[in-house]
Formats: C-alpha cells, sequence, structure tokens
C-alpha cells in the first residue's frame, strides 16, 4: 500500500493541485489525474521520448520521473500547452505545412523539443536542432520534415 | 510504498540507516526502467532532490580538485564551465549520454553506483584519478579512489548505508590533455561498446605521463596501469604508438553481447589509444 | 486538389493532444487485459494453475484458457492454423496460453504472474542459420508455405554466360517500432452485441476472425479502426489475435476490456519481417548482358502460417528485381521455427530479395568491368519485356526514368569517379551505390479479384460528402489522399468531404490496408463513385433549372450553366434535392473488378502478377571511418516512381520515412534469437532505431508515369521505398572500402572482421 502524496503544480500555465501514490511516475499523474494525454507512452524506458515534457522549462521524460521528485510551484508543459504560446502555435502551423504530422505519436513531444531549443536558441543550425531532438524517435516521417518545420520557424531554413 | 525527499544530507543519511533500508533516488534514469520493467520496487524510496549541497560544484584544495555534488546532473557537466576547463573529458562524456532529457535527469552519482560496465562517467574520472566520497550516519565520511570503488561486476566497496555525496577529481594540470571517445550503437541514446579517456601531459614528443581508462570492455571500467607504465619516457613515435595499440588491446577483457563482439572491442580499444596518441604527438 | 499539398485534416487534433488512440480511451467499468504466455518455446502444456499461494483474490480476476472460448480456437487467416490461446502444444517461448483482465493494471499484473504454465520441453528450432542449414543438407524442415517461379532453361543459358558469380545473401527478423504499441478494446453493446475497436488496420480481418471465436457474425459483432500510432504491416494480423483475446475476456465478464501491450511484450512477442537467406546464382556475358538466374530462397516464418504464403510469394516474384532475364528459376520455401509467428512488414518480402539481387548485380557489374549504373541501364525491363513470371509489361514502367532521374539527382558518376578516395584530414572513407528496383502494386495475381474491394460515397443531405471504406489512416495520409480525390472528381472544396471512421457495421468491405493498394485501387473505386454522383447530381440540377441546360460544371463547390452564370452553390442544391426527394443521403457504391487483361496462375506463379508496378531508385552516398568502421550516411538521394503524386507532401512522407527504415534495416537493427528461444533485443534499448543524429538528409525527385486505372494516374507507393536503401548502402561500402558484407545489418563489427579477414588471407 502506497501512501499519498499531494503537491500542487503549474500545468500549462494553470496552478493544479495533484494527489498520487509514492510509486507514482509523472507521466501517470499528467496521464491519469490530469488527463493530459498528449503525453504518451511509447516504450516506458526512457528511449522513445514520446513522453517528453518540460518541466521547469527543461526536457525531461516523464517515464522516468518520480511524480514525488516534482515539488511544488514546478512548472510543466505539455503539448497541450503549447497553443497559448506564440512559438507554440508558429510550431504546430509549420509542422502542419512540412507534413511533419504522420501517425503523429512522436508529435506532441517532439513539438515541446522543438519549443524547448526555440526558446533557448532561436537561430539553431541544423545540427543543433538534430541533436536537440535526438532523444526524440519517429519512426513514420524519416525526421527531414520535422527537422524543416523547426528550421522554417526559427528562420534559418536552407 | 513510502516516499521520502529530506532537504538536509544528515537527515538522509539516518533514514539511510533505517530498517527496512530506503532505497536511494537521484535522477531515477536506470532505476524507472528497471521497476516499470517489473522488478520488484521497493518498500520505500529516498529522493535526494532536495538536497542542495549535493549538487555543488566547486573548486577545493586551493584549486587542485573539483569536487562535483553527486546529483549534479549530466547537464550539469555539459554546461559547467569549472568541468569543462578543469575536466574536459567529463564534460564530454556527459553530452554523450542518452540525449537532452536524460542528460538533464541522470546524475553523476546515479551513473557511477548503479555500477554498470558500460557507464560513460567512470574512464574520464579514473583517468583523472578521482576519488569518491561516502558517507554514512554512523562512520562520517570516507575518502577513497574511485578505482577500489568499482570491485568487480555491478559491485562496489559501498556499505548499505553509505551514500555517494561526491567526486573528487584532481585538476587538469597545466600543460596536460584530455581526450576522450565513446563508441556506441548509434549517435544518439545508445549505450557504449566502449568508452575510453585519456589524461596526458607530453614533453618534446614523449610521454611524461598518461593516464588512461577504459569501460564497455571487462566486467568493471578500469585504468590500463600496464601499458601506461610502458609508455612513460617513450617518444611517441610510429613503432611506440603501434606497440601501444597492441599492448592495450591485449590489455582488456570484454566479451561478446549483443551489442558488439570481443574481437572489435579490443580492437576499438586499441585504437583509440593509438589515436589519442597521434593526436598528442601532433600538438 | 489532385497535384496538392492539402494539410492533413487530423494533424492539428494529433498536434494538441486531442487525437485519443487506443490507450488513451477508457470506458466506465472497464478492465485491463493481460496475456498470460508460454515460458518454453516448443513443448506440451502439461497444467495451468492459478496460484492460490500468493494472496490474490481471484474474485477480482477474469480468467480464460482455451476452455472458454465458445467457438473457433483458431485465429482466421490464410490457414487457420494459430491457436488463440495453446491448448496442448507451445509453438513459441510467449506463446498466448490464458488471459487475465482485472479493474487495475496493478491488480491484471499480479493476476498474471500468479498462474503458472507447466511445460514438458521438445526440441526447438530457433535460428535462421539452423533452418538453413537443414533445407541445405536436405534435412527435415515443417513447410509453411512453397513456390516456385521458371522461364526458359536455365542450365543452357548459364552454360552460355562467360561469368557466373554465385553468392549468399542473409537478412534479420526487423521489428516495425511503430510508437504506439499493438492495442485493442472489446465492449459489449445492447442486444447481445459487441464492438471490437483499436489500433488495426483491416477491420475486415479482425471481424470474421473473432465472430468466429466468438460464435457470431457480423450483425452481432463489429469492428473498427482507432486512430493509430503507426503500423507499417505490424497491426495487419496480429490484431485478429489481441482482439479476439479482449473480445474473450469481454464475453466471460459482461465488461469492456481493453488490452495494451508493452514495448518490451510487443518486440517480443509480436509478427516481425522474416529473415531470409537468398542464394543466387547469376550467369552473364563479359559485356554486362544479363543471361540466367537461379535463386534458392528460405524464409524462416515462425511457428504459424500467418502471412508467409503472401510475403514468400511477393518476396519470390521480386527476386530477379528490376531486370530483363532470358532464363530464370526461383525456388522460394518458408519452413516453421519455434519462435513468434513473422508477418507483414512495409515491403512484404520484397526488401529481402532486392538486398540480396541488388547486391548481386552490383558484384556481376564490378566482374563484368561496368560501372554500375551502366550495368543497370544495359538490363533493366523496358515496356514488352517479360518478367520473371512471363508478364508482359506495359508502358507503366519506369526503370529508365527512375534510373536517370536518380543518376543525374545524387551527381553519381563523378561521386563515383572521386569517392573511394581517403579523406587525409580523417581517416575516412567515402563510396557511393546505388539499388534500382520495383514493387508490384495491388495485391499479387488474383488477389484483388478475391477482395473484390467494394466501396460507398454518400451525398448527405447536409451537403457533406461522405467516404465509406474500410482502408484505415495510420499516419501514411491515406484519410487525406482520398478526400482530395473524391474532392477533384467531385469539383468541391476538400473541406466538404469526411472519411467516416472504419466500422464494419458502416462501412463495405475495401480489402485491407496494405500491399500499397489504398490510393490506386479504393482511390480508384471511389474515382467511379464520385462521377457517378456528379452525372446524377448535374441531371437532378438540370432537371429542375429553366432550359435544361446541356452542360452544367461543378467546380469549387459551386454549380454553374455552361455561359458562366452561377446556379448556385453545391451544398444549396443537395439540401433541396434531397428534400424534395425526401431522402437523407444518395448512396454510391462500386466494386474493384480485375482488369480482364490480366491472367495469373497461382499454382504455377506464373503470368500477370500485378497488374502494374511502382519504381524506384535509391543512391546512398558512405563515409566509413578507417579505425573504427562506423558507417555514417551523409547523404541519401531517392528518385520514386508514383504513377501520379496526388499529394506531393504524403508522397514524399513516405518515401522519406521508408527510406530511414530501410537504412535502419542497412545499419542497425536486428533482433536476432536468445538460445532459449526468447526474442534478444526484446526493447527500445536494445533495438537500434535511427535517431536525428543517425538520420541524412533525404533528397527524393518524384517521377510520373502514370497507370490509367488509377486516380488522376496513381500507383500504390506506400512499401516501394523500403527496398532501395539497404543494397544501395551495401554497394556503396563495396565501392568504399572492396569487401561486401552480405548479412544486414552492416555493422561496424562485420566490417572489421571482413577487413581482418582479408588482410589475414594475402
Amino acid at each position: 500500500m502506497s501512501h499519498m502524496l499531494h503537491r500542487n503544480w503549474i500545468v500549462n500555465g494553470l496552478s493544479r493541485p495533484v494527489a498520487f501514490a509514492a510509486d507514482a511516475r509523472l507521466i501517470d499523474v499528467l496521464r491519469d489525474a490530469l488527463s493530459l494525454i498528449s503525453v504518451k507512452e511509447g516504450c516506458g524506458e526512457g528511449e522513445c521520448g514520446a513522453c517528453s515534457v518540460l518541466l521547469d522549462s527543461e526536457p525531461h521524460l516523464a517515464c522516468l520521473v518520480a511524480a514525488g521528485q516534482v515539488d511544488d510551484g514546478a512548472t510543466i508543459l505539455t503539448a497541450e500547452g503549447l497553443e497559448a504560446h506564440e512559438l507554440g502555435r508558429a510550431l504546430k502551423q509549420a509542422f502542419d505545412e512540412q507534413g511533419a504530422v504522420q501517425c503523429g505519436y512522436c508529435s506532441p513531444a517532439m513539438l515541446l523539443g522543438g519549443f524547448s531549443l526555440l526558446s533557448h536558441n532561436p537561430r539553431p543550425t541544423e545540427h543543433e536542432v538534430r541533436e536537440a531532438l535526438a532523444g526524440h524517435l519517429c519512426r513514420c516521417t524519416g525526421y527531414s520534415t520535422i527537422i524543416k518545420a523547426v528550421q522554417h520557424v526559427a528562420g534559418g531554413e536552407p | 510504498m513510502s516516499f521520502e525527499a529530506p532537504a538536509r544530507l544528515d537527515q538522509a543519511l539516518s533514514l539511510l540507516a533505517q530498517s527496512p533500508r530506503p532505497t536511494i533516488l537521484a535522477g531515477g534514469t536506470d532505476l524507472w526502467p528497471q521497476w516499470t520493467g517489473g522488478a520488484p520496487r521497493p518498500e520505500r524510496l529516498l529522493s535526494l532532490h532536495r538536497i542542495s549541497e549535493l549538487r555543488r560544484l566547486e573548486l577545493e584544495d586551493r584549486d587542485a580538485t573539483l569536487r562535483i555534488g553527486a546529483t549534479c546532473t549530466h547537464r550539469d557537466l555539459v554546461r559547467s564551465e569549472l568541468v569543462q576547463r578543469h575536466c574536459p573529458s567529463l564534460s564530454q562524456a556527459a553530452a554523450t549520454i542518452g540525449a537532452v532529457q536524460i542528460q538533464n535527469r541522470g546524475t553523476v552519482g546515479g551513473n557511477i553506483i548503479n555500477g554498470s560496465p558500460a557507464a560513460d562517467l567512470p574512464p574520464p574520472l579514473l583517468a583523472a584519478d578521482a576519488e569518491v566520497e561516502l558517507a554514512s550516519a554512523a562512520r562520517g565520511v570516507r575518502r577513497l579512489p574511485l578505482e577500489r570503488l568499482l570491485v568487480s561486476y555491478r559491485t562496489l566497496d559501498r556499505a548499505p548505508d553509505e551514500l555517494l555525496v561526491a567526486v573528487r577529481v584532481p585538476v587538469l594540470p597545466p600543460g596536460s590533455r584530455e581526450l576522450f571517445r565513446k563508441v556506441g550503437t548509434r549517435r544518439a541514446q545508445a549505450i557504449s561498446k566502449v568508452v575510453g579517456a585519456c589524461r596526458a601531459t607530453v614533453s618534446t614528443g614523449a610521454i611524461q605521463s598518461i593516464a588512461v581508462a577504459f569501460g564497455s570492455i571487462g566486467p568493471i571500467s578500469v585504468r590500463l596501469r600496464a601499458v601506461e607504465t610502458w609508455l612513460v619516457g617513450r617518444t611517441l613515435d610510429r613503432e611506440t604508438v603501434q606497440e601501444a595499440e597492441r599492448r592495450a588491446a591485449e590489455a582488456v577483457t570484454p566479451i561478446d553481447d549483443l551489442r558488439s563482439s570481443a574481437p572489435y572491442r579490443r580492437h576499438v580499444t586499441g585504437r583509440l589509444l593509438r589515436m589519442w596518441l597521434e593526436a598528442l604527438a601532433r600538438a | 486538389m489532385i497535384g496538392s499539398n492539402a494539410t492533413r485534416s487530423d494533424s492539428q487534433d494529433k498536434m494538441a493532444g486531442a487525437t485519443r488512440y487506443t490507450a488513451d480511451v477508457h470506458y466506465d467499468g472497464m478492465l485491463h487485459g493481460l496475456t498470460v504466455r508460454a515460458p518454453l518455446a516448443h513443448g506440451r502444456i502439461r497444467a495451468i494453475r492459478r496460484r492460490e499461494d500468493l494472496g490474490l483474490d481471484w474474485s477480482q480476476v477474469v480468467f480464460a484458457t482455451a476452455d472458454d472460448i465458445p467457438g473457433s480456437q483458431r485465429v482466421h487467416m490464410i490457414q487457420d492454423d494459430m491457436p488463440f490461446l495453446a491448448r496442448d502444444e507451445v509453438l513459441y517461448q510467449g506463446e498466448p496460453v490464458a488471459l487475465v483482465a482485472a479493474p487495475t493494471l496493478a491488480l491484471a499484473e499480479a493476476a498474471r504472474r500468479a498462474v503458472a504454465v507447466e511445460m514438458e520441453p521438445l526440441e526447438a528450432l530457433l535460428t535462421l542459420e539452423q533452418m538453413v542449414q537443414r533445407h541445405r543438407q536436405g534435412q527435415a524442415l515443417e513447410e509453411l508455405s512453397r513456390w516456385h517461379i521458371g522461364r526458359g532453361d536455365v542450365a543452357q543459358a548459364m552454360e552460355r554466360a562467360e561469368i557466373v558469380l554465385e553468392a549468399c545473401y542473409t537478412t534479420p527478423h526487423q521489428e516495425q517500432a511503430y510508437l504506439e504499441t499493438n492495442a485493442m478494446i472489446a465492449v459489449p453493446e445492447a442486444n447481445g452485441c459487441m464492438r471490437v475497436e483499436g489500433s488495426l488496420q483491416c477491420p475486415y480481418y479482425v471481424a470474421p476472425a473473432v465472430a468466429a471465436m466468438l460464435g457470431t457474425d457480423l450483425d452481432h459483432l463489429h469492428v473498427r479502426s482507432l486512430p493509430m500510432g503507426g503500423a507499417f504491416g505490424g497491426k495487419e494480423d496480429f490484431p485478429s489475435m489481441l482482439g479476439g483475446h479482449a473480445a474473450l475476456l469481454s464475453h466471460l465478464s459482461g465488461r469492456p476490456v481493453r488490452m495494451v501491450l508493452e514495448r518490451a511484450e510487443d518486440v517480443a512477442y509480436t509478427t516481425k519481417r522474416h529473415p531470409s537467406w537468398v542464394r543466387i546464382r547469376a550467369g552473364a556475358m563479359r559485356d554486362g548482358t544479363l543471361c540466367a538466374v537461379d535463386i534458392d530462397i528460405v524464409f524462416d516464418g515462425g511457428a504459424y502460417v500467418t502471412m508467409s504464403p503472401v510475403v514468400l510469394s511477393r518476396g519470390a516474384i521480386h527476386a530477379a528485381g528490376a531486370y530483363r532475364w532470358p532464363a530464370v528459376q526461383i525456388d522460394a520455401v518458408a519452413y516453421r521455427s519455434h519462435t513468434p509467428p513473422n508477418g507483414a512488414f512495409r515491403g512484404f518480402g520484397v526488401p529481402q530479395t532486392i538486398f540480396a539481387v541488388e547486391s548481386h548485380i552490383d558484384a556481376l557489374a564490378r566482374a563484368c568491368g561496368l560501372p554500375p549504373h551502366e550495368m543497370r541501364r544495359m538490363n533493366h525491363l523496358q515496356p514488352g519485356d517479360r518478367t520473371a513470371t512471363g508478364q508482359q509489361l506495359d508502358q507503366t514502367v519506369a526503370a529508365r526514368q527512375v534510373l536517370d532521374t536518380a543518376v543525374e539527382l545524387s551527381g553519381f558518376e563523378e561521386r563515383l569517379r572521386s569517392a573511394g578516395t581517403v579523406r587525409t584530414d580523417r581517416r575516412i572513407r567515402t563510396g557511393i551505390g546505388l539499388a534500382l528496383y520495383l514493387h508490384g502494386a495491388g495485391f499479387t495475381g488474383g488477389g484483388e479479384a478475391k477482395i473484390a474491394a467494394r466501396v460507398a460515397l454518400d451525398l448527405a443531405r447536409d451537403g457533406v460528402v461522405h467516404i465509406r471504406v474500410s482502408s484505415t489512416e495510420m499516419g501514411q495520409g491515406s484519410h487525406t489522399v482520398l478526400a482530395q480525390i473524391v474532392a477533384q472528381e467531385l469539383g468541391l472544396p476538400l473541406d466538404h468531404v469526411v472519411v467516416d471512421t472504419p466500422d464494419t457495421a458502416n462501412v463495405p468491405n475495401s480489402g485491407p490496408t496494405v500491399a500499397s493498394r489504398t490510393t490506386m485501387i479504393v482511390g480508384g473505386e471511389l474515382v467511379t463513385c464520385a462521377r457517378a454522383a456528379r452525372q446524377r447530381l448535374l441531371q437532378a440540377v438540370r432537371s429542375r433549372v429553366a432550359g435544361e441546360p446541356e452542360e452544367l460544371t461543378l467546380q469549387q463547390g459551386q454549380i454553374r450553366s455552361p455561359g458562366g452564370q452561377g446556379l448556385g452553390s453545391y451544398t444549396e442544391w443537395v439540401r433541396r434535392i434531397l428534400s424534395e426527394e425526401q431522402t437523407e443521403r444518395w448512396v454510391f457504391e462500386s466494386q474493384h473488378q480485375l482488369s480482364p487483361h490480366l491472367h495469373w496462375d497461382e499454382a504455377t506463379h506464373s503470368g500477370d502478377a500485378y497488374a502494374t508496378y511502382a519504381w524506384g531508385c535509391t543512391v546512398a552516398e558512405v563515409e566509413v571511418d578507417l579505425d573504427l568502421f562506423e558507417v555514417r550516411v551523409p547523404h541519401v538521394w531517392v528518385a520514386a516512381d508514383v504513377g501520379r503524386a496526388i499529394n506531393p507532401t504524403l508522397a514524399r512522407g513516405q518515401v522519406e520515412g521508408g527510406t530511414l527504415q530501410a537504412l535502419g534495416y542497412a545499419l542497425s537493427e536486428e533482433v536476432g534469437v536468445r538460445s532459449d528461444g526468447h526474442l534478444l533485443r526484446d526493447r527500445f534499448q536494445t533495438y537500434i532505431l535511427p535517431t536525428t543524429l543517425d538520420s541524412p538528409p533525404i533528397e527524393v525527385a518524384l517521377v510520373e508515369v502514370p497507370y490509367a486505372r488509377g486516380p488522376g494516374g496513381a500507383k500504390g507507393l506506400g512499401e516501394m521505398p523500403m527496398n532501395g536503401a539497404a543494397p544501395a548502402v551495401a554497394n556503396a561500402i563495396e565501392h568504399a572500402l572492396g569487401v561486401r558484407i552480405r548479412d544486414l545489418p552492416i555493422t561496424p563489427e562485420k566490417i572489421f572482421a571482413a577487413i581482418r579477414d582479408r588482410e589475414s588471407s594475402r
């Protein structure tokens, strides 16, 4: 029997109280308690990146984060929260236009990866884009359209 | 399961001395895949994330030693100017672990304590003659060379009530260089097939001092001390470099596994040393 | 519409996290189902025991074995040989023997651990290597399928040949690695009915299989596809079993049951690409003209037949490659091994045989002293030539066009001359290689006649046009493309057309979403429906307009008179006409018929194998590190003949995605088999997929050599890109190093071993 932990997080800009078992992962709380289903469990072992979220502005794999380690006041951004940011909207539009979404399973996390990169490095080189997204597996696109979409938003498209 | 996250080190050490003994959780990047994959979950979790002193990174001993707190993340090592300057191969090694998300979470302490033969941080730390600092409520602080912490396959000289609190790295001496290479199954998110580091001083084309360490080539990461001894004082000409390659390849004990083959690993070990020696000779 | 890069209708929802994939779907009272699996690769089941000694409350758990199956024990497929749950004999480690379901996943997991499966071991055949050894020595093996293809007198033609080369090529299991694992839900409905839904490519494969298991029919059991996170063939046949499992648990409990495979479970136990061994003996004249080829193919089918007959068939039909051979003999066999049954994966047998023949042709080119592209130019199939099965090819052959396009796009000739030299700043050797290939579109031979795909198009009173087909959207963009085709034909804006969720209760059987057939065949039939719909609508408008003008036009949703005068919008007219007729919808249906001029004899595997072929040429540049033997692919070029690109962005997306999967096949992906029969690399940590840092820029040139029966001229495209990259890379490495690796994946370890062997034999 696990005892319950209580936290108050800022999730996609809103203050959200959560309660969860001691052995809950962040992905479990986000999906089950907060219904943020954009956070996907693709592998459960931290290899595919589909569960990536921005935790205090940095990308983390929610399937590897003990929810108990996320303290009160932590900010979390998931793909559901991108619409509220101009950069988020720009990335989504670029993904759409470039054909960077096929099955869509990697897309929410991939967008967050692009968002995080461009928030810190507005004019990345192609190599920097690839490096920033190296922890996101995509099986459908071959990555080309995703890289192009991020570069397009950065304005540095070849 | 219970979850505790003390703010102070002494509180953590007291908890660690209790029974049932809690399992220490730093970044969780090694432990969660095990638990999600069905390994038995511990009754008690002791998280280190609130203990700020474990994340300090600073020079000590009149700037002779870089003390790296155990919960410094790989990202901390990549970004730290101190690490880049005083142990650059450690910074490079941290940059090869996983990808951005893993680097934000995984810790230097976890990388060592997990005890994987393929861990990427031990080789540069061994080449720098790093020490580890272990602390327990009952006996206080104990320091020992990392080389002695790593006893055998996934076996460390750490008492169950001891917590790894810091790694102490002698700074790169003036005139010395470090080299590092990880050979993995792909260019990101890869477990090493061979990982190695070298710290050396060369003067007038000859080796003054050298430390060479490799991982993924045996049950634990090791210094190639016999090869180092052989190299000291020798001029880095073609014969020396080729002989060093041969000796290094012989010195390691790799296996065939699902990532690579023993013959390839031997070859890579020797060849990496040769490449480093050639780079040192050119410099 | 056709030829436009219309954006997908589903991308916004996917990006915002609004799309509900199977693991995101919940129902009240839903149970979590898990599979209890056999511990040994081959053996007899002695007992399946629920352990009472672990403190588990079994009253909360639904438990099922084969004894609980009301109807058919076996999963309906090509042959009904695979049981839903093993009862007496187990044929692979991990074979399902029982099922559990519980209100929480934790309880279900505990229950799964609390079921003991006791077995008595039998001898197991586990690897392709063991299989091929027995095959070559004529020892006993269990045959799952066999085909023979032959034309001309190979022995005689081989005598005439001035150069004869023989070699063997092997490929491993490849895992589809869709980001979303296999997942299915079964939901009881009113009146004893049931709905099965989930991540599945073929609702009309799953429905009859599950209905037979339950002992019911398609009036009481319907199947619908949910949004899918990729499939690539891995959700073609497997969902029939998983759907059956969920349905059985639901049937027993009266509750909705969801089953979502864990990643390690999915990699270890679901269908993979067949491992292959291909021996080619080929003869040519010194000037490079091909004379004869004799090919021996062994596919490892795994434990049950599943898709092996058709995978083997397609692999065999393509084994002679894109070439004109005066004499051909191909013998192909699939044997059973005690490993999970292999199945469909993009390419379906062709990546294996094309790897072999395109590597071999390159070797022949070298032996004849011809550059690789010249060898292809001299021998590729042309309109009027006959293939290995004796099919006479028509004007839709695009071999020359894709070859020339790829050669030019990549600067192949220049790279051929300059590559192979060591760059002096680093110890790197570069190489360039190409592969020319084809892929038959649609089902083999009489397959499309057997399927007789049916489609429906509804013009609804509210102005929405509904496409009702069983083709599923798995990321490839099929729903967008089909909507574009219909919108074009009807003269409507794209937003007027929707594709109904493929649900067997609502859509006709258009056949499975496989075999690169959806755009070409299903789209083709929708064109027929749309034409009929347009005609009927305009006629109805004519009769209501003064003077009954002859040629009304419908463009951009507006109906106009011959003089260009606007007569009203599509929506206004449809509302009015259907109201007057007191009907909610006009329904237009069409059924596919095989072109009467196509003749195929399955027994002799001769005749017209496919209505048309898509053609491709891939060029790969490699950089090989001479110290560590790591291979980097800095650039890939692909010329892809698609007949007609309905949506160029989506078409390119297929080529790029398929090419990277093929690069993974070439360089890093292999599953392997452990000595206990469990697949070796069963998780993403160990099964090596390319990341962004491992993938090259992929330059794609779409070539259009139209196929008249395809909508707008479109041919099937989805699988063809899978065929080229592996041989192109192998050929480039040979060019760079002078060693040929004939066993995929081409790892640094293999290159190191090959170079060491070459040096020690000097």
